[in-house]
């Protein structure tokens, strides 16, 4: 049984996922996908994992503009916590603010990335990552 | 000179007295309550024609009700008792209008009784209660007209039958007269008052609405932008995965729909830079215009180049105090619009300093050799998405005036243009000096 890295990627946006999977496939990346939409539902996941001493996600790939509860809000969460602050945490967003980037950058993101708007580039950001975080 | 007319002549002067310090009174007077002008001019009014009682009656509008406002030689409380007992219109009772107030209102003219032995005066008669054992003999009452209109009287009772001579009818009219013209003068300022009151609420509803706006294009914008983004992403997955699958025609529909979502995104683009235009200008630096020019030139290096275009700065420009994004912005869009709508084969732009257009500021002027505007269309240039050519004759948004004006509009500073087609166009811009 081949053990795959997990992502999770915290996402509300069906396309955005969906277009996350499509690139993650054409580039050969074989990974455990975990998709959440909200900032509750992914503590939660990352809670049970914790207690029930299971495996944690090798890279948290967030979005901003998420309801409820901002990606920043969680990024702060999940930096100021001793079992999540070091997996490395790549904000990807359509926010190009540059307070946004700054904060996030500030909070300890390993990168910032702004949300392309066709296939081929979309595929670059996740070839990025990839290497940023040695998947 | 006799006693009498020795008398008389100190009576006189004492008027003449009398209307001197109602006049410098009245004239220093600046109240909107009327009870206070009313009661100065009442007293010396009653007094030096030796009236018994005086009233102040004001009509007061739109419901036409009339009510006493100051009295003179009555109770205190006799204002606050006639006016709940007596809830009249002017119009309204025909047992009001046989007083003389109401009379002399009416025919806009003075009402003088000599003795109501000989008249039937009905307002006497409502005293009665009050003003017992004596009974009103004599009444004069004057009326205040403001713009040919009544809008009150001032009376005086006598209690004895009473002569009026030509010289007290005179201080009576002319000490009503300073009355009329001080309550006019009041009644002016108080609506000066009220209209600028008016036009600061309506200055900060405005305000609101705009910042509403503001926030609303900013918010929509950027929620306009993610379904945008989704139709790209899979428009160019489609386009990878069957570019040899589609025929001619559906290539041209495809490109059709790339080429929508591209002028949509550049759209989106714009109003998001419109709605940031009056945001965050809090954060002010000195800046030398020189150097801010030379950066757009070497930004637009590459269209620049392509347009063939020759583009000359004066070389001192005075520092400018402002938020440097904005004012790129505003010089970026002016710069390029000059190379834009050119026909010549080398278009060319003049950047000069107009001095001495303000005090406080410093004027812009940017030249250009191309195509220029017809008058009557040279206010419409600079509204939203507002365009004077096709897409394909030049393109563009059109956004790029209307973001330039609300960016200099922020800092209290305009930009005006004189143009005609065909001979080049030349727009001013006046920014904020720094001292």
């Amino acid at each position: 049984m081949v053990i795959m890295d997990t992502i999770l990627l915290i996402e509300d946006k069906s396309d955005d996922v969906l277009l996350t999977k499509i690139a993650l496939k054409e580039l050969d990346i074989s990974t455990d996908l975990v998709v959440k939409k909200t900032g509750v539902e992914a503590i939660n996941y990352l809670r049970n994992n914790i207690s029930s001493k299971k495996s944690l996600p090798k890279i948290i790939i967030l979005d901003i503009n998420l309801p409820i509860m901002n990606g920043i809000e969680i990024l702060e969460k999940l930096k100021v916590n001793n079992h999540t602050k070091a997996i490395p945490i790549i904000v990807f967003t359509s926010s190009d603010l540059i307070s946004d980037i700054s904060y996030c950058y500030k909070l300890g993101a390993k990168l910032f990335l702004k949300k392309p708007n066709n296939i081929n580039d979309f595929r670059n950001a996740i070839r990025k990552i990839k290497d940023v975080c040695l998947i | 000179m006799t006693l009498i007319q020795e008398k008389s002549q100190n009576i006189t002067l004492k008027r003449l007295k009398a209307l001197e310090d109602i006049s410098n009174e009245c004239s220093n007077l600046i109240t909107t309550d009327l009870s206070t002008i009313t009661n100065k001019v009442l007293k010396p009014f009653c007094e030096l024609t030796g009236a018994d009682y005086g009233i102040v009656l004001l009509l007061s509008k739109p419901n036409n009700q009339i009510y006493l406002n100051a009295t003179y030689g009555l109770p205190n409380d006799f204002i606050d008792i006639f006016n709940n007992k007596l809830n009249f219109k002017i119009d309204s009772d025909v047992t009001f209008a046989s007083w003389p107030s109401i009379r002399s209102m009416k025919r806009k003219q003075i009402i003088l009784v000599k003795d109501t032995n000989q008249i039937n005066v009905g307002f006497s008669k409502h005293f009665s209660n009050t003003i017992s054992p004596n009974t009103i003999k004599a009444v004069v009452s004057v009326p205040i007209i403001i713009n040919n209109e009544a809008v009150g009287a001032v009376t005086k009772y006598f209690i004895h039958p009473h002569e009026f001579n030509d010289e007290e009818i005179s201080f009576v009219k002319t000490t009503t007269n300073i009355f009329t013209s001080t309550i006019e003068r009041n009644q002016l300022i108080e609506l000066a008052n009220n209209r600028e009151q008016e036009l600061r609420e309506a200055n900060n509803i405005l305000k609101t609405v705009n910042q509403e706006l503001d926030s609303f294009v900013y918010i929509s914008s950027h929620d306009l932008r993610e379904p945008l983004r989704t139709i790209e992403s899979f428009i160019s997955i489609i386009q990878e995965k069957c570019k040899l699958k589609l025929s001619d025609e559906e290539t041209d529909f495809l490109n059709r729909i790339i080429k929508a979502t591209h002028r949509m995104r550049k759209l989106i683009e714009d109003l998001t830079n419109l709605s940031r235009a009056s945001r965050n200008i809090t954060k002010s630096e000195t800046m030398d215009l020189n150097k801010l020019f030379n950066e757009i030139i070497f930004e637009l290096t590459a269209f620049i180049e392509k347009k063939n275009a020759e583009i000359s700065i004066d070389n001192h420009f005075p520092l400018v105090i402002g938020h440097k994004e904005k004012f790129l912005s505003v010089f970026k869009n002016l710069i390029t619009n000059g190379i834009k709508f050119n026909k010549s084969k080398r278009p060319i732009i003049k950047i000069t300093n107009i001095p001495e257009v303000e005090n406080d500021k410093v004027c812009v002027c940017i030249e250009d050799n191309g195509i220029g505007i017809e008058e009557e269309y040279q206010d419409k240039i600079f509204g939203l998405f507002q365009r004077l050519h096709t897409e394909d004759e030049f393109e563009g948004t059109g956004a790029g005036l209307a973001i330039v004006k609300k960016i200099l509009e922020k800092y209290n500073c305009k930009i005006w243009l004189k143009s005609s087609p065909n001979s080049g166009s030349k727009f001013y811009v006046t920014l904020p000096k720094a001292w």
